[in-house]
């Protein structure tokens, strides 16, 4: 056992999951583009000042701020709506780093508001995670390098780099205590509901017009060994997934269970926002697992494999997963 | 390299994991069931969140859905005549059930506001239960029930109002909104083929157009 003092310098030397981070970052920014993308057609009716919900109404129900609430002008509305796009597209491509995240979320939030009718769970997960986000190292694996960064890094006083790796890993810890939060949460709901303990609660929820995929869903609803087996395969996996990602040897399995388990929801109930945000935050989980793929796709892309530096620096490390998949400290941060 | 900044980085950790434990515990009582704690605490909490970190995790409990929900409507016309009823969920509705990859979700202006009509807060619900079942007389709606109801009336009769723009020939003086539950057949009656849903139907009252747009 380490002595507390050496614990805390471990935590604080020896950034976690910068991989898993780096996906949760990509996947949401493309959940997020995809929200303007497949209402684009639709974004005056929806977010337009002129729209569902007249400018002035909308200002009257606003908590919180919106840029959309700035100006009742139709262009400053065009302009609000395609920077969001732009800055969830830079999100997703590793453009901008943390503070274009912080711009993504504030544009996000801003269209969220504008229509909050059209939000889910997951919406509502992505503006919370996204500020937590913004602690860690996302932008460390798939992003476009621009160099600017490392520019800026170069200028930070020692003492504020030091800060890095800690304020990383607490970053990530909320991103899984989050999301342990919001499945033990719907899990222990369920528990309550009397459709979730008779067995029978995706009969009712998948014959629901809004939420049944024609041709499909009677496939399940219609057999009551899978509407059992389901509804109380969901309620287990609910409840029990925090123990699942604390013992590092299940951890993969639960997030694998809980991609296939979202999967399913996204193609049964037609919910993919939802789905893919939560398996955005699955993927702090599965940075070893990503890691190792990554390596093994390095290896196969080239005919001799090279042993770089970069490809040191992304293979996993000792078999740390311990500590939540932990990478190997990057020296000059530190 | 271990003892660079070290006094900085152990305080880091530790002041900032107070920190987010103690939002993340504020997080998690706002999602507790109605208790002791949280009647004392809720209201603190709730403002604390509200907006930014505000969190609803009751996904699809304890009570799925499992009835369909939706909104017809009518016209009176310059003329004074009366329109038929126009389905106006059906739009969304369709889009919704024709893809798989990021479908619309515009079925869920419809939905959302339906929810505003018939949810109600915890303490509330728990209340008119009660007193339903003791057989007193049930807590009609209080002032912000009905202005949120009444909001999100005006809400749904634009929305169905912008769905006719033919009707009349585009002459509309008022809309009516007619909202539908159809609860589906349980369980114990799915094989059987004569099995019917109920359908529960509620009028709103006639909204003048030019208070909707």
């Amino acid at each position: 056992m380490k002595r507390p003092g050496a614990r805390l310098d471990h935590w604080s030397l020896h950034a976690v999951a910068v991989t898993g981070v780096s996906g949760t970052r990509v996947l949401l920014g493309f959940v997020g583009l995809m929200y303007y993308v497949s209402q684009y057609q639709e974004r005056n009716y929806l977010f337009g000042p002129d729209g569902l919900l007249p400018h002035d109404e909308f200002q009257q129900q606003l908590s919180g701020f919106s840029f959309y609430a700035l100006s009742p002008s139709p262009l400053w509305f065009q302009f609000v709506h395609h920077a969001g796009m732009a800055a969830a597209l830079a999100v997703t491509l590793g453009i901008g780093g943390r503070p274009g995240l912080a711009l993504h979320w504030a544009l996000l939030w801003s269209v969220y508001q504008r229509q909050p009718g059209l939000l889910d769970g997951g919406d509502n997960l992505a503006y919370i995670v996204i500020p937590f986000l913004l602690l860690t190292r996302c932008y460390d694996r798939f992003a476009l390098p621009t160099g600017l960064a490392d520019r800026v890094a170069g200028r930070v006083p020692g003492r504020l780099r030091a800060l890095s790796v800690p304020f990383h890993n607490l970053g990530v810890l909320m991103v899984a205590t989050q999301i342990c939060l919001v499945y033990v949460v719907s899990g222990l709901y369920k528990v309550m509901g009397e459709e979730w303990q008779d067995g029978t609660a995706l009969f009712y929820v998948m014959r629901v017009a809004e939420f049944e995929l024609p041709g499909w869903s009677h496939l399940v609803y219609e057999n009551d060994f899978l509407v059992v087996l389901g509804t109380y395969g969901t309620v287990a996996f609910l409840v029990y997934f925090p123990l699942g990602v604390l013992v590092p040897a299940l951890r993969p399995w639960a997030a694998a269970a809980s991609i296939g388990f979202h999967l399913s929801i996204a193609f049964f109930m037609g919910l993919t926002g939802f789905a893919l945000t939560m398996i955005a935050c699955d993927l702090v989980f599965l940075s070893d697992a990503l890691d190792s793929a990554l390596t093994r796709l390095r290896t196969r892309c080239r005919p001799r494999p090279r042993r770089t530096t970069r490809q040191e620096d992304t293979a996993p490390g000792t078999r740390a997963g311990a500590q939540g998949g932990a990478e190997p400290s990057q020296p000059e941060l530190v | 390299m271990a003892k660079t900044y070290r006094t900085t980085r152990r305080a880091a950790l530790l002041v900032g994991g107070a920190l987010l434990g103690a939002h993340m515990t504020m997080a998690a009582l706002s999602q507790a069931p109605l208790s002791p704690a949280k009647l004392v605490y809720g209201n603190r909490v709730a403002h604390y969140l509200d907006p930014y970190f505000s969190q609803n995790w009751q996904l699809f409990a304890p009570t799925p859905v499992s009835d369909n929900r939706g909104i017809l409507a009518r016209a009176t016309c310059a003329d004074g005549s009366v329109s038929e009823y126009y389905d106006v969920s059906a739009r969304g509705l369709e889009k919704v059930r024709s893809s798989r990859f990021f479908p619309s979700r515009e079925v869920r202006v419809v939905s959302a506001q339906i929810q505003e009509i018939t949810n109600s807060e915890e303490v509330l619900r728990r209340l008119r239960i009660r007193q339903a079942n003791d057989k007193k007389t049930v807590l009609p709606p209080l002032p912000h029930e009905k202005a949120t109801e009444a909001e999100a009336v005006k809400s749904l009769s634009r929305y169905a109002y912008d769905q006719m723009p033919t009707v009349c020939d585009g002459k509309v003086t008022k809309v009516q909104v007619r909202m539908y539950v159809e609860t589906l057949p349980p369980w114990s009656e799915r094989n059987s083929p004569s099995a019917e849903g109920k359908v529960m139907v509620k009028d709103f009252a006639w909204a003048d157009t030019r208070d909707l747009r």
